[in-house]
């Protein structure tokens, strides 16, 4: 079931309350935990859930097994990743891995039906499958590295693994981070409640307000109605930009909060990634457990910046490929993950140049430059067919200021307004303190009451989180 | 606040939330036709199993053109359900359904809204009616009691808060319990219909078999202490050469026919003194004086 469902609000609330019940019960309210999480997952198809089973009993008994004999740890590792990455491939990558091969055998006149000969599970994608895998290989990985002692109580792997606030979009949980959580009896402080609850629905209105408002004129640029060029897609690319930060910052803000009112804490996923000066500032900022899992698990195994530079550039595009890759199996992810690779690589060459001229001072140019990579990177992640990127593409740089399609859409404007106001509003508090110390619970209060009845009355039409397709 | 801040400001926001919440949920727009109480509107319609004294059955000329609530009024109190369905044909599945929802004590009228519409093979097929009465059970439980409790949360678009002193093109309608739709478009147009139900009727005149099922039915609940009233709806000037014309209608031989089955036929004065915005349909004003005229004409011959 979806956060924005009607079956979640009826879901959490008997959750809540049976949480309140048991969240003293050591084993119970894990039992608890374990079960509701594959009430949740089961309400898209109850036959995965067999899958995930099995993939955190794999990687239960692996690390179990890798602790017990480190003399075989790699065989034993090698299994669990072999498991964990067939699953992920036969349920994710084999129609597009199928096309891909049909495509080079067309290249060689061998016309061979690949794709038509799968079964049809494969067709099917387990919602949430690229992140509860990502969650399980951490776990095995560092055991084998010694970073972590495997848990002993499969309950609390499994509630690590399934807990359902993050189970089908994130954000990534570190078991070293979250295990040890599970471990103590946590109390939820009514500081921690109000922050919890300050983020569930700040975690709604991103998604159901902004993102899913501002969908609206997204999918009907996308769709090719009554598309325009130059400055036209230019703003239909800004409210995509808007559309899937606050998308999925609305999913793992919602996550974080659950998490807060059940006693834990979830790393944060978006740090206001559009206020990024730089491509790596805003790698820093964008689907933070993403981005630092692949760090930690890719990027530096490969070698990171330590075995020279031309090798660090080469580690950061293998990296960049894969998380594009781990974006969707399509040609266009891949290509995402490759041009954000370029553009780092280029920023690393420039950064170099320019450090010595001021490069640092640049700060509005910069932030300009950077959000125009990642408008223009958008379009290959958004565009259904390479035709549809070079139309937009051309588009975005044909000169057309007529700005009449925004006059006339006030809605529109007003979303737009909306969102700017949001992430404008974070940059200027940082700024100047608009607001006096001692006035802000009231004023907090007053804001968060004012964002509860805009998620009620301003919501947009009900659209399925974009992540959960990864 | 300075013991529990945070516990108090969860209280004095959840309070702030709720007064919000209940003033925009009142003094919002409220949609022309709202989708959500259109669909409670006909579920009730087909499935409640209230009972009622009075049932006014007939098509869409019905439905929108008579307010039970002012006929209740006029026989002091008697519950009135209106049973109208778009494009709804009088026939033995509808009467049996009205012997169903009559009550079992009291008094038992039905009065039959008649149209030439409603006497046509097209009309027998009761597409509308049907639809409501074989529809999922799941979906009928959602949209008779949830989706009313979420009506109140539906969303507004900004624009339909500052603009919405406009009167906006289309449909108004507004869905009563007692089975009436108080109806009206903007902009009028009282000729609009006229090309449609010319068409209606070609090759689909009023059926000798329809009429004489009627005559029995009326016959057998006479027979059973049924009080039976039958009228022919009014209608624009235009509408009723038309249907006089091209439908096969023939309403004084079917009000000598009901009349001697043991109906009460109405007849209609001042019939084009009620204004339609379609040129078929009453709109809301001449409803609600017609229905007043109609109660007070049952009354006279109960």
């Amino acid at each position: 079931m979806s956060f924005n469902s009607l079956a979640f609000l009826v879901f959490i609330s008997l959750f809540l309350l049976l949480w309140q019940f048991v969240k003293g019960k050591h084993n119970l309210k894990f039992i608890c935990l374990i079960l509701s999480s594959f009430l949740f997952y089961g309400w898209w198809d109850w036959r995965f859930l067999f899958l995930i089973i099995f993939s955190g009993l794999v990687d239960f008994f692996a690390a179990k097994l890798i602790d017990k004999h480190r003399n075989r740890g790699r065989i034993i590792l090698i299994f669990s990743l072999f498991v964990n990455l067939s699953c992920l491939s036969v349920f994710k990558y084999s129609v597009f891995l199928a096309e891909q091969i049909e495509n080079f055998l067309l290249l060689l006149s061998l016309n061979v039906s690949i794709k038509d000969n799968l079964p049809a599970f494969t067709y099917i994608l387990p919602v949430g499958i690229s992140f509860y895998t990502f969650q399980s290989i951490s776990y095995t990985v560092d055991v084998y590295k010694n970073k972590l002692k495997p848990t002993p109580n499969i309950l609390h792997f499994f509630s690590y693994l399934v807990m359902f606030p993050q189970l089908v979009a994130g954000p990534i949980v570190r078991a070293k981070d979250f295990l040890q959580q599970l471990a103590r009896q946590r109390e939820v402080s009514p500081l921690a409640f109000w922050n919890g609850i300050k983020l569930i629905l700040l975690g709604y209105y991103q998604k159901t307000v902004l993102a899913d408002n501002l969908g609206i004129f997204v999918n009907q640029a996308f769709a090719g109605i009554d598309n325009g060029t130059g400055i036209y897609w230019w703003v239909v690319m800004g409210c995509f930009a808007f559309q899937i930060y606050f998308d999925f910052s609305g999913y793992s803000q919602i996550a974080r909060g659950l998490a807060k009112l059940m006693g834990y804490h979830f790393r944060m996923n978006f740090n206001h990634p559009y206020l990024s000066v730089s491509m790596r500032d805003f790698w820093s900022r964008w689907h933070i457990s993403l981005s630092t899992w692949f760090r930690d698990y890719v990027y530096i195994p490969l070698g990171g910046n330590k075995k020279g530079r031309l090798r660090s550039h080469i580690n950061m595009w293998i990296t960049m490929l894969l998380s594009g890759l781990w974006h969707g199996a399509a040609i266009n992810f891949v290509l995402w993950g490759a041009y954000h690779a370029f553009a780092l690589s280029a920023e690393r060459v420039i950064g170099k140049i320019f450090k010595i001229s001021g490069y640092r001072k640049w700060r509005i140019l910069r932030w300009t430059a950077t959000m125009i990579v990642v408008l223009i990177g958008w379009v290959l992640f958004r565009a259904a067919t390479f035709g549809q990127f070079t139309t937009i593409i051309e588009g975005m740089f044909y000169p057309d200021f007529n700005i009449q399609f925004l006059t006339t859409n006030l809605n529109l404007m007003i979303f737009i307004a909306l969102a700017l106001l949001y992430e404008g509003g974070y940059f200027l508090s940082k700024q100047v303190s608009l607001i006096p110390k001692d006035k802000i619970p009231y004023f907090d209060s007053v804001k968060f009451a004012i964002i509860l009845v805009c998620i009620l009355f301003l919501r947009g039409p009900e659209q399925e989180f974009i992540y959960f397709q990864f | 606040m300075k013991q529990q801040p945070y516990k108090y400001q969860f209280y004095i926001m959840t309070a702030l939330a709720l007064l919000l919440i209940y003033l925009v949920g009142t003094v919002r727009p409220q949609p022309m036709s709202s989708v959500i109480a259109k669909e409670k509107f006909w579920a009730d319609k087909v499935h409640a199993k209230t009972k009622y004294n009075v049932i006014v059955a007939g098509d869409s000329r019905v439905y929108r053109g008579v307010a039970s609530k002012v006929i209740s009024d006029e026989l002091a109190g008697l519950k009135v359900l209106n049973f109208g369905f778009s494009s709804g044909g009088l026939n033995n599945e509808i009467y049996n359904e009205i012997e169903e929802r009559l009550a079992n004590e009291g008094q038992k009228i039905i009065v039959l809204g008649i149209t030439p519409y409603s006497l046509t093979p097209k009309a027998q097929l009761n597409e509308h009616f049907l639809q409501e009465k074989q529809r999922d059970k799941k979906e009928i439980f959602r949209r008779r009691f949830i989706s009313p409790v979420i009506h109140f949360f539906d969303p507004i678009s900004p624009t339909e808060i500052i603009y919405r002193k406009d009167k906006k093109k289309g449909y108004y309608e507004r869905f009563n319990r007692d089975g009436w739709v108080a109806s009206l478009k903007y902009p009028a147009d009282s000729n609009a219909a006229l090309k449609s139900y010319r068409k209606n009727f070609k090759g689909n005149k009023v059926s000798a078999e329809v009429v004489q099922e009627l005559y029995k039915r009326v016959a057998r609940w006479k027979r059973e202490g049924f009080s039976i009233f039958a009228f022919r709806l009014p209608t624009t000037e235009g509408m009723l050469l038309l249907e006089n014309d091209i439908s096969g209608f023939d309403e004084l031989e079917l009000k000598n026919q009901l009349t001697t089955s043991g109906a009460t036929w109405i007849d209609i004065e001042n019939k084009h003194s009620y204004s339609s915005y379609d040129g078929s349909h009453l709109e809301e004003a001449s409803a609600v004086k017609f229905s007043r005229y109609l109660g007070q004409e049952l009354r006279k011959n109960l």
